[in-house]
């Protein structure tokens, strides 16, 4: 019986400081095998020496089979462990785990994605993923926010740089809860973005992913836009151990964040006995 | 597959016969308790116990255990796998139809997507040799939940006291093979009835005061009802009915390194989502701080979401949180106050 507790080992091959506190980090698995996953999969990594956590792919599972990337911000013991490495270092991945977003039944659909803080990471990989797709996804369109400009991450990534990104057909609006020098862009909670572009639910699909409290106000704001709520894709965070269904500790009433998500639709959320937020 | 006698006298013979083969392990005194532990002597064995500090489930998900090591080496990583493999297969003896349920939840648990390979290579080299209860022990229900007085399945041999004699009723093609010698005895139709009418007498005995029909639609309902302020009041969230309860399988992993962390090992340890920070992430978001969120949280596990998930109650009636709750806080009564109008 293969022991899915114990980890692959893998190589950093390369770290990316996307803000002072947030970094990416490119992983090939050590025995130079593929990794086949899907955008809005999640990975367990270990480092050795501190523990092991949950973190999203970041990197889209089209553009390279030999290696995936995870952006993790440092929050504390094992995230600031794995900051310490350098590239070439050993580390432990467990995974692919979770759902991850229905890329099929979102085929024909215009997407919207609306993303606060290090929550850009699985909405990255699944951004890339539609432009590397385009034909099968109508307007693609990303409304981003973080605390500060210096905070934004990917700011390197085409996602972020307009120009590219146009190229591409993916519109990016940007904003920051605290402004700053050379700032130009807008100022504000994610939200303020919706009275910036337009956003009608015709033929729309909205990926969401941020902190708790935000993804419960772009919620608000797009059911008051008309919006079904199985239209609105949410991509959650519990704390977990297993990764498994076994731990209990990512439950939402009855559902298991680590199996039957990360990914849900608003919709699905109405039912259960637990607040999502 | 025929089911045997074995006379009170024959019974140190087939432990004997067992130990050649198997490691015993049964209800045994513990103070004014009774455990599941090592048998090494028959007289030892404690077959006419009430109920068991802790249930089975400890032999198969170990308050604690070391999952892997790991030790750091000129840049490279090494890992051994720590999963425990018995020299020699275990037989579990005298284990009660709530408790033989309690292992069919957990076998769900740990093998539903995945397989748990430290749970599995323990659980299948296991007999279970259950024992149906000759009076009925003072919290179970197990008739309510229909888990209880008898046993359909989960287990390799069912023993029966019909007085003087247990009846062996076999349930798999290895519990048939163990009846193999000659101290035991066909069954007459005589024993049958006898077997029958025993468990009939305990069923009577207990007469459960629970219709537990349709609860799951009660509970959905009453999710924000007067009646979980009670209970929230009362718990002091110490733990206990967690770890005592056969079906609850929460445990945290967790890293446990030397002072320069080049070495170490990754251990699971028994968790509860009584406990405060369960819930809790990186940020100092807590999803179940509020106290009364924990309380309904075990209790809608039992009998909802379990339901749901699992198509079954992941309560089976064995008492156990109720004879071990400081605060006496019986989720028999709780259940009989969701299905009250
Ligand atoms: C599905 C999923 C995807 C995630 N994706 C990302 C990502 O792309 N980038 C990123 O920076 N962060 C992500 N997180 C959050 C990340 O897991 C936590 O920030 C991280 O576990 C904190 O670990 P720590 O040891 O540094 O913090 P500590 O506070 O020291 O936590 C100790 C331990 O608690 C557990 N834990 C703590 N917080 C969480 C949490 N939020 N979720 C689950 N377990 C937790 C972990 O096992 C961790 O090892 C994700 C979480 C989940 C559940
Ligand atoms: S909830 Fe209580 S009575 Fe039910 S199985 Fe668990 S310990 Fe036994
Ligand atoms: S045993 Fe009783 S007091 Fe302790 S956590 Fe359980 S319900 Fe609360
Ligand atoms: S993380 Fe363990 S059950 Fe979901």
């Amino acid at each position: 019986m293969k022991n899915p507790y114990l980890p692959e080992l893998a190589v950093i091959r390369r770290v990316k400081e996307e803000t002072p506190d947030t970094k990416t980090f490119r992983i090939s698995f050590k025995n130079g095998e593929m990794f086949n996953y899907a955008p809005g999969q999640f990975v367990e990594l270990t480092v050795f020496g501190y523990g092991e956590f949950p973190t999203s792919i970041s990197s889209s599972p089209l553009s390279a089979k030999d290696y995936f990337e995870s952006t993790v911000k440092c929050v504390g013991n094992v995230t600031a462990g794995l900051h310490r490495l350098p590239e070439g270092s050993i580390i432990g991945v467990r995974g692919p785990f979770g759902n991850g977003f229905p890329v099929e039944e979102m085929k024909g659909k215009n997407l919207l994605f609306v993303a606060g803080g290090i929550g850009l990471a699985p909405i990255r990989s699944l951004i890339h993923y539609a432009m590397e797709n385009r034909k099968d996804y109508g307007t693609l369109k990303l409304l981003y926010g973080s605390r500060s400009p210096a905070d934004l991450v990917f700011k390197d990534d085409i996602i972020l740089n307009e120009e590219e990104a146009e190229k591409r057909g993916l519109e990016i609006l940007l904003t920051v809860d605290k402004g700053g020098e050379g700032w130009k862009g807008n100022v504000g909670v994610v939200t303020t973005l919706f009275e910036k572009t337009d956003i009608t639910p015709e033929n729309t699909v909205v990926a969401i992913c941020g902190p708790s409290i935000m993804m419960k106000f772009v919620v608000e704001e797009l059911l008051k836009r008309r919006f079904k709520g199985d239209q609105l894709l949410l991509s959650l965070e519990r704390m977990m151990s297993c990764g498994m269904g076994m731990c209990g500790h990512c439950m939402i009433g009855s559902k298991y964040v680590c199996q039957d998500g990360p990914v849900f639709t608003y919709e699905e959320t109405r039912e259960w006995l637990e607040n999502v937020f | 597959m025929s089911d045997k006698i074995l006379t009170k006298e024959n019974l140190p013979a087939f432990i004997e016969e067992l130990k050649g083969e198997y490691e015993v392990i049964g209800p045994k005194r513990s103070g004014d308790m009774f455990v599941f532990d090592h048998i090494d002597e028959s007289e030892e064995l404690e077959l006419d116990y009430p109920t068991t500090r802790l249930p089975p489930k400890k032999i198969f998900l170990p308050q604690r255990e070391p999952l892997y090591e790991y030790e750091k080496k000129e840049g490279d990583v090494v890992i051994r796998d720590l999963r425990e493999r018995w020299d020699k297969k275990r037989v579990l003896l005298g284990v009660h139809p709530c408790d033989i349920a309690g292992l069919l939840c957990l076998d769900k648990v740990f093998g539903l997507e995945y397989d748990d390979p430290y749970y599995w290579e323990r659980r299948n080299s296991t007999v279970i040799i259950g024992i149906t209860c000759k009076e009925p022990c003072e919290h179970g229900f197990c008739d309510a939940m229909e888990t209880g007085p008898d046993a359909a399945r989960g287990y390799d041999l069912l023993m029966t006291d019909i007085g003087g004699k247990y009846y062996l009723r076999p349930g798999s093609e290895l519990g048939e093979k163990l009846l193999k010698a000659d101290y035991f005895g066909e069954a007459t139709e005589d024993d049958t009835r006898r077997r029958d009418a025993a468990i009939e007498g305990v069923r009577r005995k207990m007469k459960t005061d629970l219709d537990i029909s349709g609860i799951e639609g009660r509970m959905k309902e009453r999710v924000d009802d007067e009646l979980w302020s009670e209970y929230t009041e009362r718990c002091v969230l110490c733990g206990a009915c967690n770890f005592v309860c056969p079906t609850c399988h929460c445990f945290t992993i967790r890293d446990e390194t030397n002072f320069t962390g080049t070495k170490g090992r990754r251990v699971r340890v028994w968790d509860a989502c009584h406990f405060k920070n369960f819930a809790l992430i990186a940020g100092g978001l807590n999803f179940r701080g509020k106290k009364d969120s924990r309380i309904k949280h075990r209790i809608y596990d039992k009998l909802y979401y379990s339901k749901e998930k699992y198509g079954e109650f992941f309560c089976v009636g064995c008492g156990r949180c109720a004879t071990f709750c400081p605060a006496e806080i019986d989720i028999k009564e709780v259940a009989r106050k969701v299905q009250e109008a």
